[in-house]
């Protein structure tokens, strides 16, 4: 291994340690829970998902469900059972990605064509939507090499920067009347 | 619209259908199997004739649906050691022999079609997968303590 490798491996922990304090730290505020309450009700037999709940994502990412496997299952039974987390945690991650890049995706599209574009509101609504994709790898990264259990706080902080970026949307659509209205983004996909 | 209110609402089937059906439904394993047979599995609607006929088909329709996306929360959110809980006590209603049960359950997973109309995939996946997991478990148990005759 030599030096450069070393140098880019601590700057990549560094900067994934840095990331992972900024969205451990960060706390949902008022106006973040009056949307996310706003969202929340009852879904009529529709086509579309409803959301992902809160306590299922502490279940995926918590430790709970594997100490009870530890305790009660054959070692067979519970290799398997951490197998088939990983892929269900990834597939949350991956949902919350894909979902994050396709209302980003149809947002820019309408961005385009917009005269009357607040600068500002643009800019910080593309750091929120790095910030939550950055974090989805990371956490990608870490449930493949360490599995998802005892991450449960770091999978609830990209719920919270999906409320961020879906609030910082609600406000250029609110600031540019010439923008289509994009469906949204939802919470917990 | 009008017939809501000449027969009820649906906040008021739903609290019929828990005092009358399912407050005597043992667990919520059980609700869950009982409401998700209510729903017919080629139109997805549910149908239950007395709550239709003290209601109206309509409102006994959405009654049931939030009943079953209810008490599927309630599952779905669970740990699995609650779940486990739950399908033992369920398993333990249907009088039916424990392997036979577990052999039936692993093979055909009757599971998979209580899932309601519009879960998240997620929450879908989390849940049939604790379900496979609590039977592998109780089946394991059940082996250990009662292990079958040698023949």
């Amino acid at each position: 291994m030599n030096e450069t490798t070393v140098v880019v491996g601590l700057a990549f922990l560094v900067l994934s340690m840095a990331l992972g304090l900024i969205l451990l730290l960060r706390k949902p505020t008022g106006e973040i829970e009056d949307i996310e309450n706003g969202e929340r009700g009852r879904i009529s037999g529709s086509d579309q998902w409803s959301e992902c709940p809160q306590e299922t994502i502490e279940n995926i990412f918590g430790s709970d469900d594997l100490g009870f496997m530890r305790a009660k299952g054959p070692q067979k039974l519970r290799r398997a059972f951490q197998r088939d987390r990983r892929q269900i945690a990834l597939k949350w991650v991956w949902g919350a990605y894909e979902e994050t890049q396709r209302v980003m995706s149809q947002h820019l599209k309408a961005a385009r064509s917009s005269a009357d574009l607040n600068l500002t509101l643009e800019v910080s609504l593309v750091a929120e939507y790095l910030l939550h994709q950055a974090a989805c790898l990371i956490l990608v990264g870490v449930v493949r090499v360490a599995g998802p259990a005892g991450l449960a706080g770091f999978a609830s902080s990209i719920g919270n920067l999906r409320q961020h970026v879906s609030i910082v949307m609600v406000k250029v659509l609110g600031s540019g009347e010439n923008l289509d209205r994009s469906p949204g983004l939802r919470t917990h996909s | 619209m009008l017939s809501e209110l000449r027969f009820g609402t649906v906040d008021e089937a739903y609290a019929d259908l828990q005092r009358r059906t399912l407050a005597k439904i043992p667990g919520n394993f059980a609700r869950l199997i009982y409401l998700a047979s209510t729903r017919d599995y080629n139109s997805a609607r549910y149908y239950h004739s007395g709550l239709a006929d003290r209601f109206s088909p309509h409102v006994a329709e959405k009654a049931l649906e939030l009943a079953h996306r209810d008490v599927f929360r309630k599952l779905e959110t669970s740990a699995l050691a609650v779940l486990a809980e739950e399908l033992d006590l369920y398993m333990r209603s249907t009088r039916e022999n424990p392997l036979d049960f577990f052999r039936a359950w692993q093979a055909v997973e009757p599971f998979r079609v209580v899932v309601p109309v519009g879960t998240n995939p997620t929450s879908a996946a989390l849940f049939i997968s604790n379900v496979r997991f609590a039977l592998a478990v109780l089946r394991s148990d059940q082996q250990q303590n009662f292990p079958p005759p040698d023949r």
